[in-house]
């Protein structure tokens, strides 16, 4: 394969896709680097611990470090993010948009602008609303939410079909959910994308403001890719990360880095729920959204065994009641921020976070509403994601809790949303890039994943991550007609 | 590897018993999946590591020799973790990682199941 090319994409995931979809329509010879392997055609993983080496950074040990260390996964495959994820598909709410326009100045950025990026997200990974009628797991939140008289909304998910068990599976689970890979990345194929896996990229190579080369390892070879352009979607991580490797220091870069962290709730109930069927409930209490949020997690064996390691000495005689668990998670929309950071001589990035005080507030309250819903639905006893509790077994004990609030290092969080890492717009005070993506103190940078998400959305991020890629690609090949 | 195994014997779940291949197995991914984490938190996992051999090379009966006494090396991983923070940290995550590999042999679904 030849190492030179118009436009050099890094990263595979739902930004990726999307640029190398724009910039192949119009006939660009464009080449894409993934880090991680690509699984071949027809090869599944069944289980998580084949999975979690193969597809997620780190075998998905990775934590931000802080006075209470967040957990956090990313993938690390072809597809990304979106291999790992459960494909739910949330736009950004219209006025935290049109805040975000404001405070960052990002030109033309609002939900009418974003719309057609939006719809053309949907499209491309067939978004559909999930049916949950089959789902025990599910219902228990649904009848507890309304038990409590809150709002609870079915979701809407990147599926290929929406009936039947493990429609809200993971992509290498189930091949139900169409992950970015397969829904973009074939076609641009045969429009000339090439793509090469198991390819990293080491450092930016300048000159002047100018990016030359790329310089990668592929396999065990270090090689350098000629390159015109190039787009960054490696994620909020690793795109800042390999910035600052570069030696691009503005300050902007990497220290604005957003989370949704979130409490889990393991429910036992005296009946069964086979939780292991459905795999991942498909409604959530979306009473407080955007702040709150509150809904279902990946229930599998090996998720299950993990949430009793958790706390043993708790919960370790639950080990063969599986059949009665379901899991589920509070989710706030985190105000507190953290920093990526290149160290001399570390290969990988050191990340930090520290939550607000209102952070651990409003998580404390989302964890304790989620229990009393779980408590309305049946639930007999509810063990949170804290350290060496165990558990409540009333929604007296869990409202107390959220009006108590969340000590510093009290809980074993966890996030799957990142962002923020290098936010857009003209406020160059607080901004990394221009409105549309473009590096400042690069010529031919652009950036299209999460990190373009200016702050915490309080949904999943997927659709989000997507609208941004189009719009900064097609911006991109506007631009470049121009100057032609 | 063998002092992973040792390790993960202790932790895992005495019933349904795997072969000493299947936890061979499960010490193989705890020990591969430690070695893929960043790399400053590896070095982390490396000196808690060293501080808990030591510890088992003085409080469990036959480690040195590679035949541990088991309820020697339970109570011995159990105390190490009630001192807490780093210690217990470090266990929870070869108990974590152990306990994912182990809900997915299939003699454990088998058992589960019935």
């Amino acid at each position: 394969m030849k190492m030179e090319c118009d436009v050099l994409i890094i990263g595979s995931g739902a930004g990726g896709a999307c640029v190398a979809d724009v910039l192949t329509r119009a006939g660009l010879d464009v080449l894409m680097i993934e880090e991680g392997p690509e699984l071949k055609a027809g090869e599944t993983l069944s289980t998580a611990h084949e999975a979690l080496p193969r597809l997620w950074r780190a075998g998905g040990l990775t934590m931000a470090l802080g006075p209470t260390p967040i957990s956090y996964a990313e993938g690390r495959c072809l597809g990304g993010g979106t291999e790992i994820n459960s494909g739910i598909f949330q736009r950004t709410p219209a006025e935290l948009l049109e805040a975000w326009a404001k405070k960052y100045r990002i030109v033309d950025f609002n939900a009418h602008s974003l719309a057609p990026y939006y719809d053309r997200a949907t499209t491309a990974v067939k978004v559909s609303e999930g049916t949950d009628d089959f789902a025990e797991d599910s219902g228990i939140l649904r009848r507890g939410g309304e038990a409590m008289g809150w709002k609870v909304s079915t979701l809407d998910q990147a599926q290929l079909s929406v009936n039947g068990p493990h429609g809200g599976s993971l992509a290498y689970v189930s091949q139900k959910k169409l992950s970015a890979k397969n829904a973009l990345l074939p076609a641009a194929k045969t429009r000339g994308l090439r793509i090469l896996s198991g390819c990293r990229a080491l450092r930016l190579e300048t000159k002047g403001k100018h990016v030359t080369r790329v310089h990668v390892m592929h396999g065990k070879t270090r090689e350098a890719i000629q390159v015109k352009h190039v787009f960054l979607c490696a994620g909020a991580i690793y795109t800042p990360f390999l910035l600052r490797q570069s030696g691009f220091r503005a300050a902007q870069i990497g220290s604005s880095l957003r989370m949704h962290p979130t409490i889990k709730c393991l429910a036992f109930f005296n009946r069964e729920v086979n939780a292991q069927q459905s795999r991942l409930p498909l409604c959530a209490v979306t009473q407080f959204m955007p702040d709150q949020r509150l809904g279902g997690s990946v229930f599998m064996p090996a998720f299950y065994g993990m949430a009793l390691a958790e706390s043993w000495e708790a919960r370790g005689m639950h080990l063969f009641d599986m059949k009665n668990a379901a899991m589920y998670y509070a989710m706030a929309r985190a105000e507190g921020r953290g920093s990526v950071h290149a160290l001399p001589f570390l290969p990988d990035p050191v990340v930090r976070y520290r939550l607000t005080p209102e952070d651990r507030a409003n998580l404390a309250m989302s964890a304790g509403r989620l229990a009393q819903a779980l408590f309305a639905a049946g639930a007999k006893k509810v063990y949170p994601s804290l350290r060496g509790h165990t558990g409540w077994s009333d929604p007296a004990q869990a409202r107390h809790f959220g009006e108590r609030g969340l000590q510093e290092g009290q809980a074993h969080l966890m996030s799957v949303h990142l962002f923020s890492s290098c936010p857009p717009g003209e406020n160059a005070a607080i901004t990394a890039t221009s409105s549309y993506g473009q590096l400042r103190g690069a010529s031919n940078v652009t950036i299209a994943d999460a990190s373009q998400i200016p702050e915490a959305p309080g949904v999943n991020p997927q659709a989000t991550v997507m609208a941004l890629a189009f719009r900064n690609a097609e911006h991109f090949l506007q631009t470049r007609k121009k100057a032609a | 590897m063998k002092i992973y195994c040792m390790i993960v014997a202790a932790l895992l779940p005495p019933s349904p018993a795997l072969t000493a291949k299947g936890v061979d197995e499960i010490a193989g991914f705890v020990k591969d999946t430690i070695a893929l984490s960043p790399w400053h938190l590896r070095m982390g996992v490396r000196v808690a590591e060293t501080a808990l051999l030591f510890w088992l090379l003085l409080r469990v009966k036959g480690f040195a020799t590679g035949k541990p006494e088991a309820d020697s090396m339970r109570a011995a991983l159990r105390r190490f973790e009630k001192f807490g923070n780093i210690p217990a940290t470090l266990i929870r995550l070869y108990r974590s990682l152990s306990l994912l590999a182990w809900e997915e042999r299939l003699e454990v679904v088998k058992a589960l199941a019935a």
